[in-house]
């Protein structure tokens, strides 16, 4: 399979994911295309892999947590501390009217610290299992469940399997 | 929240796929850009290693050095300065022109420093042709292997002082190469049995006193003083290595040629296709008098 053949069959999934990791579709078209310069010069031994799809996947989160990495540097607000204060807010409400809202939805998810997102992502838009996230994060599998439980924590999430919880 | 309104939430920014494969095309171009430039700039600096490393084996023209065969081509006499008592060699009847045999690399310093171990004179001073000539080989033809000259205002560098006055033979246009007969053999080919002569006769020499066998002695080996530089080519086989030169050429590169007895007779250098070489007489001067 040539890349423009890949990219042709993967596009569409590809530019889900890309989307759902920044949050910004113009934010996506860029760490997208970046991830796909990167491909495009490897493309002869990752076209080799078992499943290129999951490797261009993890190109892709990589590029994003750069990206993300050089973003925090240049802002002046940590935002793990505004997630704590929402949260800390937010306890005192009614947990269902808030997330009523999308757009307080949307805000939930831009809370999350760029890890926290990508395991999400993975994890409930990719179906992917721990493991495989941990491979694309560069990280353990404890990590990803943490990442997941910390992120469920701030979301107030209730998953369909059980495995929700609430703030 | 639940698990549809987070799917919701993050299916809501999907980039468009054309606009990503713009991108895609214009970043790649774009470092395809970048490598070229790289790899221009990579050959400049290449370039300019090479010609670092290069141009002081390259001799444009000049001597500089010995060793590499890029200079030999450009150097007046590589492969082809006489020994200093070559020029008295004629008496063998092939005189010393023709073969580059004849001509060993030896540069100036050294073949002054063999000379006066010789008991050969380094001399400058001024030679007029007399108009007499030493018969040739019959064998050859009996074209003149010797022109007289009469030695004026001499300074000698170098050896047995040599008198104002006195007589000494400029090798001439050698029988060497004209087995048919021809007379005048002289060729640009092998212009090593020659002499150049300067407009008013000013010249640098070794005279060798009494050239074993020769015909007539002594016997000049010179080279034309012009506007205070000696003019060292393949005639009278000079090597200039490792002595201040430039290329000389110009008007003036017509107005002497191989000696003999008419001056009119003298060939324009233009037709000699020999490369020239201008050194300092006071630079010479100073090579002769360190003997």
């Amino acid at each position: 399979m040539t890349f423009d053949e890949f990219v042709r069959a993967e596009m569409s999934t590809l530019a889900r994911f890309s989307g759902a990791l920044t949050g910004d579709r113009y934010l996506a078209e860029d760490v997208l295309s970046d991830a796909l310069v990167k491909v495009a010069r490897r493309w002869r031994r990752i076209s080799a892999l078992d499943d290129p799809a999951a490797y261009v996947r993890r190109v892709l989160v990589t590029t994003y947590l750069d990206d993300r990495r050089k973003a925090q540097r240049r802002r002046t607000a940590p935002t793990d501390e505004i997630a704590i204060l929402e949260r800390s807010a937010d306890a005192v409400r009614d947990t269902a009217d808030v997330v009523a809202d999308r757009a307080e939805v949307a805000r939930l998810l831009a809370a999350l610290p760029p890890q926290q997102k990508a395991a999400v992502v993975l994890r409930y838009l990719m179906d992917e299992s721990d493991e495989q996230i941990a491979d694309a994060l560069g990280c353990s599998a404890g990590t990803v469940r943490s990442h997941l439980s910390r992120a469920r924590a701030t979301l107030r999430l209730v998953a369909a399997d059980g495995e929700g919880v609430t703030a | 929240m639940n698990l549809d309104q987070l799917l919701d939430s993050l299916a809501e920014h999907d980039p468009n796929p054309y606009h990503v494969m713009t991108k895609v095309e214009r970043k790649r171009r774009a470092a395809r850009n970048r490598l070229y430039v790289a790899s221009g700039g990579l050959a400049v600096v290449a370039a300019a290693i090479a010609a670092i490393v290069l141009l002081p084996s390259i001799n444009f023209g000049g001597p500089t050095t010995s060793s590499s065969s890029a200079a030999g081509a450009a150097e007046p006499n590589s492969g082809r300065v006489a020994a200093p008592g070559a020029v008295s060699e004629p008496a063998s009847g092939t005189g010393s022109s023709g073969s580059a045999a004849s001509c060993a690399a030896v540069p100036l310093r050294q073949a002054i420093t063999a000379a006066v171990q010789a008991g050969d004179s380094v001399i400058v001073g001024y030679g007029t042709q007399t108009g007499a000539s030493a018969p040739g080989n019959p064998a050859q033809g009996g074209a003149p292997l010797y022109y007289a000259v009469t030695l004026g205002s001499v300074r000698t560098l170098a050896g047995p002082a040599v008198a104002s006055g006195s007589t000494a033979w400029v090798p001439g246009a050698a029988s060497a190469a004209a087995p048919s007969g021809t007379g005048s053999a002289g060729t640009a080919s092998t212009p090593e049995g020659e002499a150049l002569w300067a407009p008013d006769g000013e010249l640098f020499a070794i005279v060798s006193p009494a050239g074993a066998g020769a015909p007539r002695s002594p016997v000049l080996r010179s080279a034309p003083v012009i506007n205070g530089n000696v003019i060292f080519s393949s005639y009278g086989c000079w090597d200039v290595t490792g002595l201040p030169f430039t290329p000389y050429g110009g008007s003036s590169a017509r107005v002497f040629g191989p000696a003999h007895p008419n001056g009119s007779q003298n060939r324009p250098l233009a037709t000699l296709g020999e490369p020239l070489y201008a050194v300092p007489l006071a630079a010479v001067e100073a090579v002769a008098s360190g003997h």
